[in-house]
């Protein structure tokens, strides 16, 4: 167990962090909220096992992602990823193109949140885990129990939902401000 | 032209086609084909800057909801659940280990100080012989028998309370808890028969005469009728009998419940010796002397090199004594020299002739006139009478100045001591302590600690190591003792300056948990009680610090 003081303080550093990881992958506040403390009364246990080699954020984002599967596995919502099987990707002629700077923009990231909100978990979990976590392809895949090259396919799909979905209303605005 | 898919580029722009050529999930076919390719594709090359650009503003998006996001962080969970359940649970929960911790106090200390009490009054009476016999005799013939036969049991249930501690405490392998236990069995079970082949027991209805020629290697326990020691014995020597005579060298300590006691050889230790008559005939003791009986006799040829105290109706001292001399009796007649000081209380004191008195005389008498004193009476200090000996009515400790006096020293002494322990290991100061089980376990585990440290100090001293360790382990346990009340003072200043400050400073929440203490232990009838909890939750405490500092400095070495 931890000292209670020491580890008091990393709760109040960490949690937003903890709790957005956790809301990333469980949707609503109260599950979220209910995840983050049950990843942290989990590491306040397990303290002995965290080497300080290793930042904070990885140990406690590794507990984390591990509840959270754990919690959509348990309510039924972990979709068979392995239906995702046939790549059936197509030679890239003419890539889309990312408006990046729209995706990051104050005004749009209430627009994202929902898109990624709105993916199916098992585009949304990978996802999370590659751009929130920062975990590689291989990590990833050994989370999931699959391979590399499939979670780069689970990716791709995650990221042409997204596109999809934030093009549209962008391009409405566009074509609103053309007409303006 | 053939161009990569768009999955080989987004995981060639992501780095996560493999480079190893052994690998066989990506290979680096893959990766060459598509670094080949880039080198010659303008439109590739663009798209996989898109796409890294893609990766990286997911990952700015992704941080940027977490900064944007106006979460507030709750009450961590991990504090202790104050809610009613949990404080219902605490509360019975220590309400049944003060009342067990009260009723084995009662059963273990407060009976037997009554019993010896009453023993020790009884050995004025002509039957101590056999009241003590019948004790020794239960003890050896019952006794010995029962202990031994629920040895096994005792150690078991012993056993099992620590390993149920220690398993809930210990937050490392449960493994070495067991291994721990087991061996504490083993060494236990080990030193047990030591203990008894480095005791020697007699006893028996015929008198007991240990020869002039008889050398005895261990420490000799006799109950008998008449017991007459000539020998050596070279440890200590505890003897119940009607008459006693012992004229041998003792080399360690003497003790003797009898109604005659006559000893003339010499004593390495300390004697004790209760009984109607108690004389002294060219003994020579090398330790203090503690007598009490009807009439105390020590001629002019014994010498002591200690102390003496002694109680009882009529006492003679011809003898010399190194240190100081304390009487209480009817009558005392003193003629021989005395180191110290002298202080007596009695209904007739005379100093004989030549009685050399080296500090101080403090007298008490029915008058002044009371101390007799012989021709050639040296006393190199003062003589100092205390009027009558009285009785001090009772009254209570609230209306005496000391009182206060010592309240204060106490205080202030903990403060001091408190503010250097805190100061010195910061993470006693931030210990908590925790909700029904949790509280439970802390309540258990100082019980524990309160109970088995003097019993184990006890053992350890006749049997393995000897008196070294288990005056280390008393120390240690009285240490602790004191610390408790302050470790809980601590945490209770902390607890009630928590709704003030996040972080009360040391010393403002040691002085207001102090003070807390200080009113709350001295209060009328449930003063007692919470000097108790309070004590014995502060042992929990610390022992819990202790194993979980132990266990994290164990992590870090590994």
């Amino acid at each position: 167990m931890a000292d209670s003081g020491a580890f008091e303080i990393l709760y109040r550093e960490y949690y937003p962090r903890v709790f957005a990881l956790c809301r990333r992958f469980l949707l609503t506040h109260e599950c979220a909220e209910d995840a983050a403390q049950e990843t942290f009364a989990r590491a306040y246990k397990s303290f002995r096992h965290y080497q300080p080699v290793r930042p904070f954020w990885h140990w406690i984002a590794t507990i984390a992602h591990h509840h959270c599967l754990d919690k959509l596995r348990q309510a039924g919502r972990w979709e068979d990823i392995h239906a995702e099987s046939n790549p059936d990707v197509d030679r890239l002629e003419t890539p889309e193109p990312l408006v990046v700077d729209v995706l990051i923009a104050a005004e749009t990231q209430a627009q994202l949140n929902a898109a990624i909100d709105a993916l199916p978990e098992k585009y949304r979990v990978p996802l999370v885990l590659a751009y929130l976590v920062h975990l590689s392809y291989g990590e990833i895949a050994i989370l999931l129990g699959t391979n590399r090259n499939h979670v780069g396919i689970l990716l791709l799909r995650a990221k042409q939902q997204l596109r999809r979905c934030l093009q549209q209303p962008i391009n409405v605005r566009a074509l609103t401000r053309g007409v303006e | 032209m053939n161009h990569p898919t768009e999955l080989n580029l987004m995981m060639y722009a992501e780095e996560a086609l493999d480079r190893n050529p052994l690998s066989q999930e990506t290979g680096a076919d893959e990766w060459s084909a598509v670094h080949e390719h880039l080198t010659t594709c303008a439109t590739c090359q663009d798209s996989v800057t898109k796409l890294r650009q893609e990766a990286q503003g997911l990952s700015d998006a992704f941080a940027l909801a977490v900064v944007h996001a106006s979460i507030e962080t709750p009450k961590s969970r991990l504090q202790p659940n104050r809610r009613l359940r949990d404080a219902t649970l605490a509360t019975i929960a220590v309400m049944l280990t003060t009342a067990l911790v009260q009723w084995s106090w009662k059963a273990l200390f407060e009976e037997m100080i009554f019993s010896a009490l009453a023993w020790a009054a009884s050995t004025w009476a002509p039957s101590v012989y056999t009241l003590t016999n019948r004790i020794f005799l239960f003890f050896q013939e019952e006794g010995l028998d029962m202990f031994n036969n629920h040895l096994a049991l005792i150690i078991t249930v012993i056993g099992l309370l620590s390993l149920l501690g220690l398993r809930s405490i210990w937050p490392k392998s449960r493994a070495i808890p067991t291994v721990l236990l087991t061996l504490s069995i083993g060494v236990t079970m080990t030193a047990l028969p030591s203990a008894g082949q480095a005791l020697q027991i007699i006893q028996q209805e015929d008198p007991v005469i240990v020869a002039a020629s008889k050398s005895i290697d261990d420490t000799l326990l006799i109950t008998t009728k008449d017991a007459t020691v000539h020998g050596d014995i070279k440890g200590s020597l505890f003897i119940a009998a009607e008459d006693v005579e012992v004229t041998g060298d003792i080399s360690g300590n003497l003790i003797t419940l009898a109604d005659n006691v006559t000893i003339s050889g010499s004593i390495g230790g300390t004697i004790i010796s209760l009984g109607d008559s108690v004389v002294f005939e060219d003994a020579k003791v090398a330790g203090d002397l503690w007598l009490a009986g009807d009439t105390v006799k020590l001629d002019s040829k014994s010498e002591i090199r200690g102390n003496l105290a002694s109680f009882g109706n009529s006492i003679a001292v011809e003898a010399k004594v190194g240190k100081d001399m304390l009487v209480a009796a009817e009558r005392a007649v003193l003629s021989g020299e005395i180191g110290g000081d002298l202080n007596i209380g009695t209904k007739h004191i005379s100093l004989l002739e030549n009685t050399l008195v080296g500090g101080n005389i403090t007298y008490r008498t029915a008058s002044k006139d009371g101390l007799v004193l012989g021709d050639n009476v040296t006393i190199r200090g003062e003589i100092d009478y205390q009027g009558k000996p009285r009785n001090f009515p009772a009254r209570s400790r609230f209306e005496s100045h000391s009182f206060y006096l010592w309240e204060l020293l106490w205080f202030v002494g903990a403060f001091v001591v408190g503010w250097l322990v805190f100061s010195l290991t910061p993470g006693l100061g931030r210990i908590e302590l925790g909700g029904g089980k949790e509280s439970i376990t802390t309540a258990g585990l100082g019980f524990l600690v309160l109970i088995t440290v003097p019993i184990a100090a006890i053992i350890i001293a006749i049997t393995v190591v000897g008196l070294p360790l288990s005056f280390i382990t008393i120390m240690a346990w009285l240490t602790a003792w004191y610390l408790a009340k302050i470790v809980i003072a601590h945490l209770v200043g902390r607890s009630v300056l928590a709704s003030r400050s996040d972080d009360p400073g040391l010393a403002s929440a040691l002085f207001v948990g102090l003070i807390i203490v200080t009113v709350a232990i001295n209060l009328p009838f449930l003063g007692g009680v919470i000097n108790l909890l309070a004590t014995i939750l502060g042992l929990g405490l610390m022992v819990q610090f202790w194993l979980h500092r132990r266990s994290s400095n164990d992590v870090t070495v590994a």
